[in-house]
């Protein structure tokens, strides 16, 4: 059997068992914050944690990045909770939406002090930075241990068309001839500013790869997890990234669309590393880190994200970054440029959220200098279908979305 | 603070045709009709609409204006000739019977 080999040099294994016994356990409903990063460690994303930190590692991550065996890794993944009957040594069933979904054996029961979690990872204790609010939220009591996926899950539309494994995603990257392969995050609608990123990428990342047929590819990996109202719905950022492809802007021979289910914590250049992490695993060779990466608000300066690497050894990551300064529209070049491309800036034409938003919904179909018209079609598509009429998270949506996943009984 | 309409290629045109020069590009080929407002016009229209959103940290703008309203400014300034302050300060009152 083929080993495929992940962050830290350790080999990608799948943490699934079928038990009969779980209703004889003592069982947990957990939230989707906490299910979503179980899914995440037994397929590998989060290779090669294989379950929730002790002191120790949370110490070790928090001050030097790194866990005790000197992997590098940026970011806490802790598990809180509030049941005082939890005991060391026990093993636990963890339920969610009220069925099975994994099992974990707890190693350590512990406290650690939130605050200083949040100055270290985000560099500031402002609860109106969404990550710290989330840390400061957690409970006072951790538990640590590994965890097995339990139950089969079964990823409803459209989610089900770009659900891959990490072991699924190196299958198909083989079959496709891909010898590079670049990450392109994103929790976005794409306009043509994205379009010519991803394109600049591949480029970037070809490196000296001959051009006779494609030997490298994009993969484009939505982060799925939680959202805030004014966010574009999940379903439509994945369906209007297949939409590049399936009409033709990006060549589907160059472009794969999947994603990772993950609550985003805003936390900028130490956010950076981690997504580095995970599409490392998933078997990219590069990754994409555009302005303001993973950052929130004014927390980090626009390029911080870029700068973080230089104190990275090259040996630490099976990936390499592509970074890239934010494109603008030039109306006198006539097209997507950059400052370092192009001398025109003062009279870029920029491409901000805000913007595009307020065409959206003003439901002006943008010029396809813009955005594709075929990328607009398919959002205000997916905003009936599944966004109750709008392609914005609004409160109505988060009471009522579909499920990402459900589970067996 | 401002108004913000979106143009269609389509009312785009229409305008040029017109020879109104309300337009400014602003991405892309992508116009808008931009209308300042003073606090009063803002009240009125909190109050008229109370579902917009007055955005002061990055557009400088109101959000969430209704479509039918927008519309009626355009169609005001396509079909009557006005200035755009002029046509929202007649859709507004228009808005205000309506209701």
């Amino acid at each position: 059997m083929t080993q495929y080999i992940g962050h830290g040099r350790v080999e990608i294994v799948e943490r699934i068992k079928e038990i009969n016994d779980f209703n004889e356990l003592k069982k947990i409903e957990i939230r989707r914050q906490l299910a979503h990063e179980i899914v995440s460690i037994a397929y590998g994303f989060l290779s090669p944690l294989r379950g929730f930190m002790n002191y120790e590692e949370v110490d070790s991550v928090v001050r030097e990045m790194r866990l005790p065996n000197g992997i590098l890794w940026p970011i806490p993944l802790i598990f809180d909770i509030i049941d005082r009957e939890i005991r060391e040594g026990d093993v636990i069933g963890l339920t969610y939406m009220g069925k099975p979904l994994a099992i974990m054996k707890v190693d350590e029961i512990f406290k650690y002090d939130k605050k200083y979690i949040v100055e270290k990872v985000y560099k500031t204790t402002d609860i109106k930075h969404p990550g710290v609010r989330r840390t400061l939220n957690y409970g006072d009591n951790f538990i640590s241990g590994e965890v097995w996926l339990v139950n089969k899950l079964k990823f409803n539309e459209p989610y089900n068309r770009f659900w891959l494994t990490p072991i699924q995603h190196r299958e198909v990257f083989k079959q496709k001839g891909w010898k590079k392969i670049v990450a392109f995050q994103t929790r976005n609608v794409p306009h043509t500013g994205h379009e010519y990123l991803m394109k600049y990428a591949w480029f970037a990342a070809n490196e000296n790869l001959k051009v006779d047929e494609p030997r490298t590819g994009i993969l484009v990996n939505v982060v799925i997890g939680e959202k805030r109202i004014g966010d574009y719905i999940d379903e439509a950022i994945l369906l209007t990234h297949d939409a590049l492809s399936k009409y033709g802007y990006i060549s589907k021979r160059v472009h794969l669309l999947s994603f990772t289910l993950w609550d985003m914590r805003y936390a900028g250049p130490r956010e950076a590393i981690l997504h580095a992490i995970i599409r490392s695993n998933l078997g990219c060779t590069h990754h994409v880190f555009g302005r303001d990466h993973a950052g929130v608000g004014n927390y980090y300066s626009p390029y911080e994200a870029h700068d973080i690497f230089d104190y990275i050894s090259e040996k630490d990551l099976l990936i390499k970054p592509i970074f890239l300064r934010e494109n603008y529209y030039c109306p006198k070049c006539g097209g997507i440029e950059n400052e370092i491309l192009c001398d025109h800036k003062d009279e870029k034409q920029e491409f901000s959220g805000s913007l595009l938003r307020s065409i959206i919904m003003d439901e002006v179909k943008p010029t396809k200098m813009v955005m594709r018209p075929e990328v607009y079609d398919t959002l205000m598509r997916a905003a009936r279908e599944y966004g109750l009429g709008n392609p914005f998270v609004t409160e109505e949506y988060l009471k009522n979305r579909r499920n990402v996943f459900e589970l067996g009984d | 603070m401002k108004i913000y309409i979106w143009l269609s290629e389509e009312i785009s045109r229409k305008l040029e045709e017109l020879g109104l020069k309300y337009a400014k590009e602003v991405l892309g080929g992508m116009k808008r009709i931009e209308i300042e407002i003073d606090d009063k016009i803002l009240n009125e229209i909190v109050k008229l609409f109370p579902n917009v959103k007055v955005d002061v940290s990055t557009t400088n703008s109101i959000e969430l204006l209704p479509k039918t309203f927008k519309n009626e400014i355009l169609r005001i300034i396509i079909k009557e000739r006005k200035e755009p302050r002029e046509a929202l300060l007649e859709a507004l009152e228009l808005f205000k019977l309506m209701k």
